[in-house]
């Protein structure tokens, strides 16, 4: 080996060194030995280039190369402007789409991505070709498109060296989907622009393509029935609305990745934004329960008067303390298929109100189900038992701490100014004891003279 | 430090040892019930979940709401099952047991006294004089009875709420909520700031009056707080003490043992119905 880099480093001396007349691009490359006999020996690099990284990043390996689907190429196919030596100093960089290949095929939909956006816009270095398809391991689409392959976690991890905050390990899709299964491979739109594969009216088509069950049953949903009768403009607007103007989909309560579901434990902070006071101990709860309470503050957004008399009640109380067994929001309207109670088909209806408590009540009875689960006190229209009981209790409890914090305030102050008059204890008026006053300190007590 | 062993001796029994039983397990009940009730009533309160989580949780919070309710069921039971006992049974004198002056039941001098301590209050009067039960002691008992009723109901209705459901609506379970968390509300705030302040704090008794966990006070102690009961005392000045305590005969002095487990009882117990106190301020204030 020893000697073999040896020989090279002499062969590349001279090469070098050479001063043919007539070619000042110095000599013809031809074919790919003669550019591994350079690029293919590390120790050769290191030897003839500054710095080790700068090295490591002129290496090639052969046999991946090989092994690609480019596996035919010759080097100077794709590095045309370096077909002589020595290389130029500051060559352009080569492109897929620009050579004569590619031509027609992927590259207009990136440069419309938001990946090209972001480079034209920023001259940040976002993903070109090479970044997702690799340099010289190029994989051929169809190993790309395997699921669960060994190609696809190497493919997802290669977004995810610029997305770090979107690969968890936790996330349910980890391992299971590509990136690109959801964000359309080369378009990939800007995020909330209405051609994106996961905007908010297309999210039931990209998401419902795996979950056809809750697709299936979203369709009546009221969400869902809101959205689509949105105004159109107000779906195409730019930018997009914010989320509060639209109805719900998907990701607003699943979130984006890491996503969370009644199966992932990291729902809790994925939907907060972080870890709620109180609540670290609390790991113990099953990730269901955790995913359907933090998923009353995302209903909350919207529906802040209903989750206000819901806190109000015991199953909000409970919820909110992590109880882990208390009905929250999607427990009694359904997580898929929430609709107005007039709708047949929904679970508040009233032939199927018994049925939605029952799940967690068992015994339950149609009185039963006359339970108010949004009860407002303050409303004698609604509920005038509910009414009266508040207003009543409200009055004695004001009544009686008046009355006795008034009585404890006064006492307080009579004691006070009697400890300060001068004189003798007050007499008692107690004929009874017949006894002196002994000079204690409980006789300050005594009326005031 | 003890009001009750303030001035002169000699010691008289005032509580006998079921007395201060009872107490205790209200002690206990109601801190229990106070202490996993409160952050459910107050749950959006920032010390809701760090206290629920003290308990081991929401249903273990809820567990150990209900045994301790429970238990205060039981011995209201008990209780009363005695006092038919004595009624029937013994054919005590209802008459005088309900309205001779040493009787716990409200009587119209009670609302004298109550009028007076106001005229005693602003200076245009003597300081009433108190029997056995100062109308502060009834309603300290009957505002037990009153809240019993109401929160023990309540509590019931919400602790079964399939069986009553069979029967009753369920907006019943609406008030039944707003009937027990207001009944217990007040009885917390009842108990730590009027009860405390009568019987312990009020500046010229502070800062405890231990006389319920040991049973006895000074004739001093008793004169000063129940004047009008003293004649019960007198006569029975001159006896020795006796071997069974017996409620206005001599009792010996309290022993050291006794005195420090009051005072830490006590002590314990009023420093957190105070922190209590604040921490519905708190909630309040935060919700």
């Amino acid at each position: 080996m020893t000697l073999r880099v040896a020989f090279l480093a002499m062969v590349v001396a001279a090469l070098s060194s050479a001063e043919l007349p007539g070619q000042t691009s110095g000599v013809a490359l031809a074919d790919d030995d003669a550019c591994l006999a350079c690029h293919g020996e590390p120790e050769l690099l290191r030897a003839r280039v500054a710095g080790a990284e700068e090295a490591a990043r002129l290496h090639v390996r052969a046999a991946p190369l090989r092994g690609s689907t480019h596996g035919e190429m010759r080097c100077v196919e794709c590095h045309d402007d370096y077909q002589g030596f020595p290389h130029p100093d500051a060559a352009e960089p080569m492109g897929c789409g620009t050579s004569t290949c590619h031509d027609a095929d992927p590259h207009p939909e990136w440069s419309e991505s938001v990946h090209a956006l972001v480079q034209d816009s920023t001259g940040l270095a976002a993903a070109t070709c090479t970044d997702c398809h690799g340099l010289h391991d190029v994989e051929s689409v169809e190993a790309l498109r395997l699921e669960a392959s060994a190609a696809m976690v190497e493919l997802n991890g290669r977004c995810a060296s610029c997305h770090s905050e979107q690969d968890h390990p936790d996330d349910p899709h980890a391992g299971t989907t590509l990136c690109s299964g959801c964000h359309a491979p080369h378009t990939m739109e800007v995020p909330g622009s209405p051609e994106s594969a996961v905007a908010p009216v297309r999210q039931l088509e990209t998401c419902g393509a795996c979950h056809e069950e809750v697709a299936d049953s979203v369709r009546h949903d009221v969400h869902r029935r809101a959205l689509v009768d949105a105004p159109r403009e107000r779906l195409l607007a730019w930018p997009a609305p914010a989320t509060d103007s639209l109805a719900p989909t998907c990701s607003d309560c699943h979130g984006a990745p890491p996503m969370a579901g009644p199966n992932v434990a990291l729902s809790g902070e994925a939907l907060s934004g972080g870890p709620r006071p109180g609540l670290a101990r609390d790991e113990g709860i099953d990730p269901g329960a955790a995913f359907r309470m933090f998923m009353v503050e995302r209903c909350a957004t919207c529906h802040v008067d209903d989750a206000d008399t819901y806190y109000g009640t015991y199953h909000g109380k409970a919820t909110r303390l992590a109880s882990g067994v208390s009905a929250s929001c999607s427990d009694c309207h359904s997580a898929h298929a929430v609709l107005p109670a007039d709708s047949a088909r929904s679970t508040l209806h009233a032939d199927n109100l018994v049925g939605t408590c029952g799940a967690c009540h068992e015994a339950a009875r149609p009185a039963f189900v006359r339970y108010d689960s949004h009860p407002d006190p303050m409303d004698p229209e609604r509920n005038a038992a509910l009414y009266w009981s508040f207003i009543f209790m409200n009055t004695i409890l004001a009544g009686t701490l008046l009355v006795f914090g008034l009585h404890t305030a006064l006492w307080w102050i009579r004691i006070w100014l009697d400890g300060r008059s001068p004189g003798p204890p007050a007499e008692r008026g107690a004929p009874s004891s017949g006894r002196p006053d002994p000079a204690s300190p409980s006789d300050s007590g005594g009326a005031g003279g | 430090m003890d009001s009750a062993q303030r001035g002169r001796g000699p010691f008289v029994w005032r509580f006998l040892l079921w007395h201060r039983l009872a107490h205790g397990l209200a002690i206990l009940t109601f801190y229990t019930l106070v202490l996993t009730g409160l952050p459910l009533r107050y749950a959006c309160a920032p010390f809701s979940a760090e206290l629920i989580a003290l308990f081991g949780g929401v249903p273990r919070a809820g567990l150990i709401h209900r045994i301790a309710g429970g238990v205060m069921v039981a011995y209201t039971l008990v209780y009363v099952g005695w006092l038919m006992g004595r009624i029937v049974r013994d054919r005590v004198n209802w008459k005088r047991w309900l309205w001779g002056p040493d009787s716990l039941v409200p009587h119209p001098k009670d609302a004298v006294d109550f009028a007076r301590m106001w005229r005693y209050f602003v200076g245009r009067g003597k300081k009433p004089r108190f029997g056995r039960y100062s109308y502060l002691e009834k309603l300290d008992f009957f505002g037990e009875v009153w809240g019993f009723v109401i929160i023990g109901g309540s509590g019931v209705l919400l602790w079964f709420p399939e069986l009553f459901g069979q029967y009753l609506p369920g907006w019943w379970f609406n008030v039944a909520t707003v009937l027990h968390g207001y009944e217990a509300l007040l009885a917390t705030c009842f108990i730590f700031i009027v009860h405390f302040f009568n019987v312990h704090v009020r500046p010229d008794k502070w800062p405890l009056d231990a006389v319920m966990f040991h049973g006895r006070g000074t004739v001093d102690y008793l004169e000063e707080e129940h004047p009008d009961m003293m004649h019960h005392v007198e006569e029975n000045l001159d006896e020795p003490v006796a071997r069974s305590p017996r409620v206005d005969h001599p009792a010996p002095a309290p022993t050291r043992i006794a005195t420090v487990l009051s005072a830490v009882l006590g002590f314990v117990a009023l420093a957190v119905g105070f922190v209590i106190i604040g921490m519905i301020l708190w909630a309040v204030t935060f919700c």
